[in-house]
């Protein structure tokens, strides 16, 4: 991603870009919800427009042998690049906007009777800007996303942080069947199955470790908000996607201090 | 790799180290390795990763322990063979002297070791007793997955200096790995409390940031993770079903079913107790039960399906015969009843007296 060009607009469709000028000029749109858009101008930032980036993506077919459990590095690549590309066009479509960033990112996976192989990735975003014109990109110079809803994204700030970007990584693994041998020398006692539990335990620690490569490459301080999700998209029981996603901070003020919470009881009735 | 490779790649060896460390209990070097990156600095300062939430994430930050990592813990488990237990042999006076031997220096010995229940207890069996008992087997299976997943975790805690883990979340996975396999993933996030060496076992709790500041506002603190399955079987005998067949327009109490739902967290509750225990705990908060109930088969414990059935010559050349009449089935109800929850004990700066509450009341209802 050295060779990436920040003003680049490749990616983005001809009435999208026609919409963006739109934007551009003052009408802006979002999706956050009346109280989100309350703390997000509280916290010192307006909205400039609902941003998308879109990718559709032919997943290819990959085999490991029945009893090898294994990462299957093409469909892993395909999972992962057709996530970065997704966003990486909404991403453009902010910069577009001069936004700082983006917030309450959701990333979708949309399938479709017409392509049985095929899968959309979207991402849809907030495009927000620091009304005072005070930088809050990220350290290389493009704009932030997470996933934060602007509550979350005010908390944030309020503790003295602030969110560079989004990180994530996938893993697609192949988990191994047992051979005979090794199913009739288990059977009858309570066993562990250590090749199981060692496919699987991997798989999620790939996952999570190029989640903190991509964390450490945007020269965040930790990551908030980290999510593990296990998804078969289709392929059928033995071969899962391990997917991590979270929202990368910095550290901004490290004297901030959170006033110190008050008990309330709520005394609407839970309906 | 080819179509059908059968080889398990270059490493063979290494993957063969990893898989022992699993089996004895251990986590994956890919993890080891993981969270040691975690620990190291690196040139802008060392990283952090958790599970929570922006919310937590501040509260915790005003409490003044730091997150240090997300941790987790995987267990895969196959269940093994469970039987029913099995029925008293017959006290006959005619099939017990064909059942014992000469004399030997500690009395009369066996010589057929499989002591047959009668036709008539048979009979019995199956037509007048309810069974309703605890499957051992399969209760100690999901123990044991649960505990492996657990220590995983806790293990991963230690690595990287945690003093505690908070928001431990169990999940019971099915990726239909086959028949009669249990799947627990266990997450977390590693906290430590600023000025420890971090090299005690961490304390797990599934309480969320939230709810450790309230219990730390009242003196409380977690003190440990509570889990435990108890697996229990009910079967109603033939007299029994065929009866409440004539009377099915009546409301009638599936007695056996309720005596094991009673007995299954019966059991469950006292083994938390002794959990409790264990913590050196005084109480436990959030206490959650759950279960499942199916329909299954089982068989009754018995030697036959080791051993030929048939004629067979005892000690002093006498026959006998073994009959198998005891390989019998029940069909039931199966109850895994889970619980998990927290054991609390007074902490440190214990403080007297409630805290200060405020009431709010929202204008709308939804949170919008």
């Amino acid at each position: 991603m050295t060779d990436y060009d920040p003003k680049s607009v490749e990616g983005i469709p001809e009435s999208g870009v026609e919409r963006l000028e739109q934007n551009r000029e003052g009408l802006y749109t979002s999706d956050l919800t009346v109280n989100e858009f309350m703390l997000v101008t509280e916290a010192g930032f307006d909205p400039v427009g609902l941003v998308v980036g879109s990718s559709i993506f032919h997943i290819g077919i990959q085999i490991a042998g029945p009893t090898t459990s294994r990462e299957l590095d093409t469909l892993s690549q395909a999972m992962y690049s057709a996530r970065h590309l997704a966003m990486t066009r909404m991403e453009e479509e902010a910069d577009q906007l001069g936004a700082d960033g983006i917030v309450g990112v959701r990333l979708d996976i949309g399938r479709y009777d017409w392509g049985p192989n095929m899968a959309e990735f979207i991402a849809i975003g907030t495009a927000v800007k620091h009304r005072d014109g005070v930088l809050h990109r990220a350290p290389n110079g493009r704009p932030f996303q997470s996933d934060l809803s602007g509550q979350e994204f005010w908390t944030l700030l309020r503790t003295g942080h602030r969110p560079v970007g989004m990180v994530m990584g996938s893993c697609v693994f192949h988990v191994g069947r047992r051979g005979p041998l090794r199913t009739i020398a288990q059977t009858g006692r309570n066993v562990e199955l250590p090749n199981y539990t060692q496919a699987l335990y991997e798989a999620r620690e790939l996952a999570m470790q190029r989640m903190q490569t991509e964390a450490q490459e945007l020269g965040a301080e930790g990551i908030v908000g980290v999510s593990l999700s296990e998804r078969s998209h289709g392929w059928g029981s033995h071969v899962i996607e391990f997917f991590s996603l979270g929202t990368a901070i910095v550290s901004t003020d490290a004297e901030a201090k959170i006033e110190p919470p008050i008990t309330v009881l709520d005394l609407n009735d839970p309906s | 790799m080819g179509f059908f490779a059968r080889g398990e790649g270059p490493d063979e060896g290494q993957r063969s180290e990893e898989l022992a460390r699993i089996e004895g209990g251990g986590i994956p070097s890919r993890a080891a390795e993981r969270l040691k990156n975690l620990g190291t600095p690196g040139p802008d300062g060392s990283l952090f990763t958790s599970g929570l939430s922006v919310n937590e994430f501040a509260l915790l930050r005003r409490m003044g322990p730091e997150p240090l990592a997300q941790v987790m813990g995987a267990s895969v488990v196959r269940t093994g063979w469970q039987y029913l237990p099995a029925l008293d042999p017959t006290l006959n006076a005619f099939t017990s002297a064909m059942r014992y031997g000469g004399p030997g220096p500690t009395g009369y010995t066996l010589t057929n070791r499989y002591g047959e229940p009668s036709m008539a207890q048979v009979r019995n069996y199956k037509w007048r007793w309810s069974v309703v008992c605890e499957l051992h087997t399969l209760s100690d299976a999901w123990n044991l997955a649960r505990r492996r997943a657990l220590d995983r975790l806790a293990e991963e805690a230690l690595q990287v200096g945690a003093d505690a883990v908070v928001g431990v979340h169990l999940h019971r996975s099915d990726h239909d790995l086959g028949s009669g396999t249990i799947e627990y993933v266990v997450t977390g996030t590693a906290i430590r409390v600023p000025g420890s060496d971090g090299t005690s076992w961490p304390v797990l709790t599934d309480v969320s940031v939230q709810d450790y500041w309230r219990l730390h506002t009242v003196g409380y603190e977690p003190a440990g993770f509570l889990a435990t399955t108890s697996v229990w079987f009910a079967a109603p005998s033939r007299s029994t079903r065929m009866q409440r067949r004539r009377q099915f327009t009546q409301n009638q109490e599936l007695e056996e079913l309720s005596r094991a739902f009673h007995a299954a967290r019966d059991t469950v509750r006292a083994r938390l107790l002794g959990q409790v225990g264990d913590a050196h705990a005084t109480g436990a908060v959030g206490v959650e039960f759950s279960h499942d109930v199916h329909r299954e088969k089982l068989a009754v414990a018995s030697a036959f399906t080791e051993t030929r059935r048939g004629w067979h010559v005892g000690r002093l050349g006498l026959p006998y015969r073994v009959s198998g009449r005891s390989d019998i089935e029940r069909r039931g109800w199966v109850i895994t009843m889970h619980a998990a929850g927290t054991a609390t004990r007074a902490g440190a700066g214990a403080r007297s007296g409630p805290p200060e509450v405020k009431t709010s009341m929202r204008m709308r209802s939804s949170n919008g």
